[in-house]
């Protein structure tokens, strides 16, 4: 008996230590050198080598030096160096003769199209050769004329005498008029007439930069082209180098793996199926093709000796480095992950905004000897039309060694390089405090939706939150119905050089609250709808009753829109009307009136699923009035003059029908705010005034306009003034308007439109619509009477408004 | 003298000893209890009394306030408790006079017991779809209606749903209700039956007199186990119904439901307390006429 209890005593310890033992293994601590974030001490070298340019390009690390091709913007100057970050010393291997002479006449040269460098220093170079055609480069083209440059447009590109002049004036006399004002006819028609030979060949320098050899492959011809993708150097100090042949009619595509071995002998090829990105090295030094598998991007293993292909691994990105035995470091673009290639998971290394790099600048990255992660930015800014490189060394540290900053967490889905710049200018600028993104958007991920809706969760339920980089603005709307957004105007107030006065007065009533301002965007369009004035008048606005009888006063198999569907068309008046059925700060909605039976059988004018045809001119079917209204995003003058030449017409932005108002939505751009619980408003609206200064660029980068009446007023300005847009054209179909400045009228319409703009694209959930288009299709689909859908919406709606409030 | 007091002291070792043992063993239940029913409980406590789930402010009683004005919680709540009111003892009454039918010795009987329990083995989401086939507006409740000249009923989206969740739970939870009153029935004593009998009582006499005085345990038992499944009905509207069904069939859950989604964890937390002492209050008293009743057989 005793025995037995013995038994039962021991099993039941047993089965609680088991118990026990699994808590403990929840918590356990991954000994591997990859398995948790790594952290850093980022140093920026000041002082790069000259040929360190804005143009460096085929990036290779080998030991502690990086080895690059570079170019001055003006190719005046450029080659193959390398520098070394521990000695921070440039080795020049090889320059390339100038591509111009003085007269601006094209010579020719070399362009190194990729690199890639062996153990002992020596440089494989992968270059595409144009030789200078002797005998077209000697005809003498002195004394040529403006019509010498006429008839060639003619008798070589088959343009008629004012297509060729049309040419010139637009495209080329600018390039080719001297300071003095005198034009270079025989320039152009010496760079038009000189031919070249090109040739691809493959390059071997020494550790010294002598060439050892150089060989002619696979060039282009009339019938094949040829181009490559990447070139490696296996630990076996073969070459490899991953090619694309492709047939010039179309038939053939082929991706191949050409091998060398040191000397430059050929030693076989490698036929590939599909696509490929490019040629790796793995840890243990095989090297790999990259390619898509089934599904998944795979890295296919290359078995030299053998010359064919081996194992395929899954591999997350294109883009990485190997660190450990079985780990490669991946770039995905916002963050560095250490990827184990046996289990195949993926863990964050390091985020590269902590390091205030931004994740789309980095062009490589690779270990020094000493531990260093060294890496190489390049990034483009569209404003100032200008490319900056730069070196960034990390030494990694201990967390503890880490200087704490107060830390403003931006939630968003995902941000453009721009943000990125600017989180990075105010991050080096601030010491004690820095900007964290906390982006939603897995690239990984497939759902959207989910995560969407981490996105929107984490909004109203993270206190670590500060700042809100909205997706869309029905998030604005809930967020802000919780009480859970602070005064924009609070902080705009206490800003001494922004102003409330500054931003346009109808944008920040529409992004008002309750009297606060809890949201506001950058820029935007308007979202309307445009007509022949001839058939809608003049002024902006018009009902569904009107539409119809516009569309009856047609001939049969005219459409009110081209490509319209019934859940679009309901989108649009739900949005456009929401206002009106509901009203947000009393938690009421009235569903059951007339306004809300016309957005039904406005609606069920289109259908359900639009019937798309093959060669379908658009524009042609609105010029000929068999398409009647086009839906429109007016962000600047110069599609109003295409829409014109369209149309035939004068045009009319007469919106979506609606029973008040004129019928536009303001769809904005880049929406932000800041959340109740961040603790230094004043700090956060710091980072964000940025986006709201005014703009002193000329050469701005957005689409739309400036929520900011003085940049507004400006563009309005420069849009009625000679400017480089004008000349250009604007095409759709076969109508082509070449741009001229806006005219006062133009302007006078789109800020009279602008004026009586309020209501928001977006503002109304998912979920709202989601039940009034359930319902509606009951409708539609002519079960029920548009009076019983109504009635059912506003049930429905009377609950999740109730339950809201 | 001497041998006695050490045998006392022994048998008080051994008692302290055994109560250490207990305490081990019961250890892990009570962590799990603590960790994953009261704190968790505390904390929906704590957000019940703050403004947001991000401001935290404390607000006192004006989320209680406010959810009890609302207007959606008023709604779900009437709903809840209406159907609760109707279904469950609707779901008993007749649990108990099938189990009679078949305690009576009618022909077939296992095979109808077992006829009645296999809703319990058809999954939920099987269960909504038999109830979509019948009871949609093109489906084969409505095709009878109309070829016998009627019009047809928004049975999911008007108030008529109220009849369609009351007859699915009804099919889904009476034959396990009636598998236990059966068990019941047959542990009521035959001596106290026979007595009866002696005595010239009728079924129907011995029934009231009788059988059911025996029976109040397990009407407590089931009536509180339906009480559970109706307010678990939701699951079954949701899937009929979506988010945001018609006022009429609105639920407590899906308020709950809603407001999670939404993120508003203190008006969550606030309608979940108010259920709470809607639960306490009503099993509270059931539990005292249960005793009052059933006195008489406790104490034999």
């Amino acid at each position: 008996m005793k025995k037995i209890c013995y038994v039962k005593r021991g099993i039941a310890l047993g089965l609680v230590a088991a118990t026990a033992l699994g808590l403990c293994a929840c918590g356990g601590k991954k000994s591997s050198k990859s398995g948790d974030e790594h952290y850093f001490k980022a140093e920026y070298l000041e002082k790069l080598p000259e040929s360190y340019s804005d143009g460096i390009y085929c990036n290779v690390f080998q030991g502690d030096t990086l080895y690059y091709c570079g170019s001055d913007s003006d190719y005046t100057r450029s080659g193959i160096y390398s520098y070394d970050l521990v000695e921070q010393k440039e080795t020049v291997y090889w320059e390339s003769e100038p591509f111009y002479d003085e007269e601006e006449t094209y010579l020719g040269g070399v362009n190194i199209n990729y690199m890639a460098v062996d153990e002992d220093g020596n440089i494989f170079v992968y270059a595409n050769v144009s030789e200078l055609d002797e005998e077209s480069a000697n005809k003498d083209y002195s004394g040529a004329t403006f019509d010498d440059v006429i008839a060639f447009f003619v008798d070589n590109w088959g343009y008629n005498e004012n297509d060729a002049v049309d040419e010139w004036n637009n495209y080329w006399v600018e390039e080719y008029t001297k300071e003095d004002g005198t034009v270079n006819y025989a320039g152009f028609l010496k760079n038009m007439g000189t031919e070249f030979n090109y040739k691809n060949q493959l390059w071997k320098l020494s550790k010294d930069g002598e060439i050892q050899w150089q060989k002619d492959i696979p060039s282009s011809d009339d019938q094949y082209s040829y181009s490559c993708y990447g070139m490696i150097v296996d630990k076996e100090g073969n070459l490899i180098t991953l090619d694309n042949k492709w047939d010039n009619d179309g038939n053939e595509d082929l991706y191949y793996l050409s091998l060398y071995d040191s000397e430059g002998n050929q030693t076989g090829t490698i036929d590939l199926d599909g696509y490929m990105y490019g040629v790796r090295a793995l840890p243990d030094g095989s090297v790999g093709v990259i390619g898509y598998g089934d599904t998944d991007l795979e890295m296919h293993l290359v078995d030299v000796k053998k010359a064919q292909i081996g194992e395929s691994l899954k591999i997350p990105a294109e883009n990485f480095i190997s660190y450990d035995d079985d780990t490669i470091l991946v770039n995905n673009g916002t963050q560095l992950d250490a990827y184990n290639l046996k289990s195949e998971e993926s863990q964050k290394f390091l985020s590269w905004l902590s390091y205030n790099i931004s994740g789309s600048s980095v062009s490589a990255f690779g270990f020094l000897s000493d531990g260093r992660l060294a890496v190489v930015t390049r990034s483009y800014d569209y404003n100032s039309d200008k490319s900056t490189c730069g070196i960034a060394l990390l030494t990694e540290v201990d967390k503890s060694e880490i200087s704490e900053a107060t830390e403003l967490h931006v939630a968003c889905m995902y941000v453009d390089s721009d943000f990125e710049q600017k989180v990075i200018e105010f991050n080096k600028t601030h010491s004690d405090c820095r900007i964290v993104i906390d982006q939603y958007y897995d690239e990984t991920a497939e759902d959207w939706e989910v995560m969407l809706d981490s996105f929107t969760t984490a909004v109203v339920s993270d206190s670590d939150i500060d700042i809100v980089f909205f997706n869309d603005y029905s998030q604005v709307t809930s967020m802000a119905a919780k009480g859970l957004l602070s005064d924009l105007y609070e902080v705009i107030d206490n800003d001494g050089e922004i102003k409330r006065s500054d931003f346009l007065q109808n944008v920040l009533t529409a992004c008002e609250m309750n009297g606060k301002l809890v949201a506001l965007p950058t820029s935007f369009t308007l979202q309307t709808v445009v007509a022949r004035a001839s058939d809608v008048g003049t002024e902006p606005g018009w009902s569904v009753s009107d539409a119809q009888a516009l569309l009856a006063s047609k001939p049969e198999g005219t459409q009110l829109f081209y490509g319209m569907e019934r859940e679009q068309a309901l989108r649009n008046l739900v949005n456009l009307n929401y206002s009106t059925f509901v009203d947000v700060e009393s938690g009421s909605c009235n569903f059951d009136n007339e306004e809300f039976v016309q957005v039904l059988e406005y609606a069920n004018m289109f259908p359900e699923t639009f019937q798309w045809e093959d060669d379908v001119d658009t524009a042609e079917l609105l010029h000929e009035g068999k398409t009647l209204c086009s839906e429109y995003y007016l962000g600047d003058f110069n599609d109003m003059q295409l829409q014109r030449v369209v149309m035939g017409d004068d045009i009319t932005f007469i919106g979506y029908p609606t029973a008040e108002g004129n019928g536009a939505l303001m769809s904005f751009n880049y929406v932000y705010g800041i959340t109740k619980n961040c603790d230094d408003k004043a700090l956060a609206w710091e980072f964000l005034r940025q986006f709201y200064l005014p703009n002193t660029n000329e050469n701005n980068y957005y689409w739309g306009f400036s929520v900011r009446q003085d940049d507004f007023d400006k563009y309005c300005e420069d849009a009625m003034k000679e400017n480089e847009n004008n000349g250009g054209t604007y095409g759709w179909g076969n109508y082509e308007v070449e741009i001229q400045p806006a005219t006062q009228e133009d302007v006078d319409q789109v800020k009279a439109l602008l004026a009586d703009t309020t209501a928001i694209s977006g503002s109304v959930s998912n979920d709202v619509f989601n039940i009034i288009n359930e319902e509606a299709q009951f409708y539609f689909s002519g079960e029920q009477s548009v009076e019983s859908v109504a009635s059912k919406v506003q049930s429905r709606m009377e609950i999740y408004l109730s339950e809201t409030k | 003298m001497k041998r006695k007091l050490q045998k006392t002291k022994v048998q008080w070792n051994k008692e302290k000893r055994q109560r250490a043992v207990s305490g081990l063993f019961l250890t892990p239940s009570i962590v799990g209890v603590l960790l994953f029913f009261v704190l968790p409980f505390l904390v929906v406590i704590y957000y019940s009394f703050l403004n947001n789930p991000i401001s935290k402010e404390f607000v006192g009683l004006e989320n209680y306030v406010n959810v009890i004005t609302n207007n959606a919680f008023k709604t779900a709540m009437g709903n809840t408790l209406l159907f609760s009111a109707i279904a469950v003892p609707l779901v008993v009454i007749l649990a108990i006079l099938l189990a009679l039918l078949l305690d009576s010795g009618i022909p077939a009987r296992t095979q109808l017991r077992s006829c009645f329990l296999t809703p319990l083995m058809v999954p939920t989401a099987s269960i909504v779809l038999i109830w979509q086939v019948l009871f949609d507006y093109k489906g084969v409740i409505n095709a009878i209606v109309t070829r016998h000249g009627g019009d047809p009923v928004e049975w999911l989206k008007s108030s008529a749903g109220f009849l369609v969740i009351i007859s699915l739970f009804l099919w889904k939870n009476l034959g396990y209700n009636m598998v236990l009153f059966l068990a019941a029935l047959g542990n009521v004593p035959k001596d106290a039956v026979e007595v009866a009998q002696l005595d010239g009582a009728g079924k129907i006499k011995i029934f009231f007199i009788v059988k059911l005085r025996y029976l109040s345990p397990m009407i407590l038992f089931t009536s509180i186990l339906s009480i559970i499944n109706s307010f678990k009905i939701f699951r079954e509207i949701y899937m009929l119904t979506g988010d945001y069904p018609v006022g009429a069939l609105y639920m407590l859950q899906h308020y709950m439901n809603n407001t999670f989604a939404s993120g508003d964890y203190q008006k969550l937390s606030t309608a979940a307390i108010y259920m709470c002492l809607i639960m306490i209050v009503v099993i509270g008293i059931m539990f005292g006429v249960e005793h009052h009743f059933g006195k008489d057989i406790e104490e034999e």
